[in-house]
């Protein structure tokens, strides 16, 4: 009997603390969609007047069933999703506002696809993720709670290894790469002029172009093995905080550095609670 | 279900998605016709998303107008709404440099293409953005000249793609 409260004790605990998370993670997603609309409401009518869109086919208007609406009036669409948004940030994450939100981001996606960029594509990955996340409605039969809060931690482990996954196939890339290797990548950045920030330009020589090169490879590479430890996860979540900083400052992706930053949060280190440390004893004394 | 045979499954599924994504990542020729390939190029592709072509090239457009009976210095709209965007912080200007990027990304991929009313189609696309966007309702003429700018070890390359004037 002792166990067993223990034990229910510690799944409560568990399920509490990845709610937490979870809640972080999720709303930081829905604050971050919130400013996207409020940046995007202007340019909408000429990203659709240059790059109308409407589906053709109906798996398409399932898919991106929330257009129909933009097929009326765009700016309605964008107000629906602001309104669910704002709503989702007060409320408690559920499933009814998981899927809506995120089938509304494939749809904006859709819609904004002329001035997308690769964290839209993150970020409705991180949303379908999402969908898995929440315990609540919950149900009262407790094997049906327990799946729910199990469900919820395997999708904390999907965003987890999803994020490693980008970090990844990001820096297997860049060492595929000879512009990478060899640092003319750094100074081909620089002299994008519709990326790069006019008003940071340095003049780098090549021996410090080669050394932020295989710093951004070695970072990548090593998020994703070594994010798994908890020793290393502080040093690397930092050195990613600066790195995506770096992103929104130097270059023109301020969407894509912090659509980078949101997912840390299924990372952060939390300290064990004295009823943890209390099972662990008593499982010990067994 | 046991909770055992549950993991068990669930593991199955979350190595399969990762084989999955590093094959289509790792070999983006492979199966690209393929349906499961297409879906996953377009929602679940993890990267790489800023790939050595993109960074090594980047196309622009120079615009210059004849007005009472002078042409005036060409100049890039997007270079100066970029430049624009950093000083201000409006979003707006990052935007629409990202819509004209577009508009010309999409002209310059038609000029390879077989098809000249295609080609001839996104040119009045690219002519009516420029008009109701930067060009004054009093001017005779527009010049439109597409550069391409190639950066590649440490040295840069500019040539121009295409100009049209009307």
């Amino acid at each position: 009997m002792f166990f067993k409260s223990k034990y229910l004790d510690l799944n409560t605990y568990l399920t509490e603390r990845n709610n937490f998370w979870v809640t972080v993670f999720c709303k930081s997603m829905y604050c971050f969609l919130i400013v996207k609309i409020i940046f995007i409401w202007r340019a909408v009518d000429t990203i659709f007047d240059y790059f109308p869109y409407t589906p053709h086919s109906w798996w398409k208007y399932v898919l991106y069933g929330p257009l129909i609406i933009s097929q009326h009036h765009v700016k309605i669409f964008l107000l629906c999703f602001l309104i669910i948004l704002i709503i989702a940030v007060f409320i408690r994450i559920n499933y009814v506002s998981v899927i809506l939100i995120c089938w509304y981001s494939i749809s904006l996606s859709r819609l904004a696809l002329s001035v997308s960029n690769g964290s839209d594509i993150i970020l409705n990955i991180f949303l379908m993720i999402a969908i898995l996340m929440p315990v609540w409605p919950s149900s009262k039969n407790l094997r049906v709670k327990s799946f729910q809060a199990h469900i919820s931690a395997i999708a904390i482990l999907l965003a987890r290894i999803e994020l490693a996954l980008i970090y990844f196939i990001s820096g297997y890339d860049k060492l595929l790469s000879e512009a990478w290797r060899s640092g003319a990548a750094v100074y081909s950045v620089m002299n994008l002029d519709i990326y790069y920030n006019p008003f940071l330009k340095i003049d780098l020589s090549e021996v410090v172009c080669i050394i932020i090169c295989w710093i951004v490879i070695i970072f990548e590479l090593a998020f994703t093995f070594f994010i798994w430890f908890r020793k290393a996860r502080p040093f690397l979540l930092i050195s990613g905080l600066i790195f995506h900083l770096g992103i929104i400052l130097f270059l023109g992706l301020p969407d894509f550095g912090l659509v980078m930053i949101i997912p840390y949060a299924t990372f952060l280190p939390i300290r064990d609670m004295p009823m943890v440390q209390s099972v662990n004893q008593g499982n010990n004394v067994k | 279900m046991s909770s055992r045979r549950f993991n068990q499954i669930v593991l199955i599924l979350i190595l399969s998605y990762l084989l999955i994504s590093l094959i289509f990542t790792l070999f983006p020729g492979f199966l690209s016709s393929n349906l499961v390939a297409r879906i996953h190029n377009r929602y679940l592709m993890p990267g790489p998303f800023y790939t050595e072509e993109s960074i090594v090239q980047t196309n622009y457009v120079l615009v210059s107008w004849k007005s009472n009976g002078h042409w005036t210095q060409p100049a890039s709209p997007a270079m100066s709404n970029f430049a624009d965007f950093f000083t201000k912080g409006n979003p707006d200007l990052l935007f629409q440099v990202r819509i004209e990027h577009s508009v010309n990304s999409v002209f310059i991929k038609s000029l390879n293409s077989k098809s000249p009313s295609k080609t001839e189609a996104r040119l009045n696309v690219l002519k009516r953005f420029y008009l109701e966007n930067y060009v004054p309702h009093n001017a005779d003429s527009i010049r439109l000249i597409f550069l391409r700018k190639e950066t590649r070890n440490f040295t840069t390359h500019i040539d121009t793609v295409y100009q049209t004037i009307f």
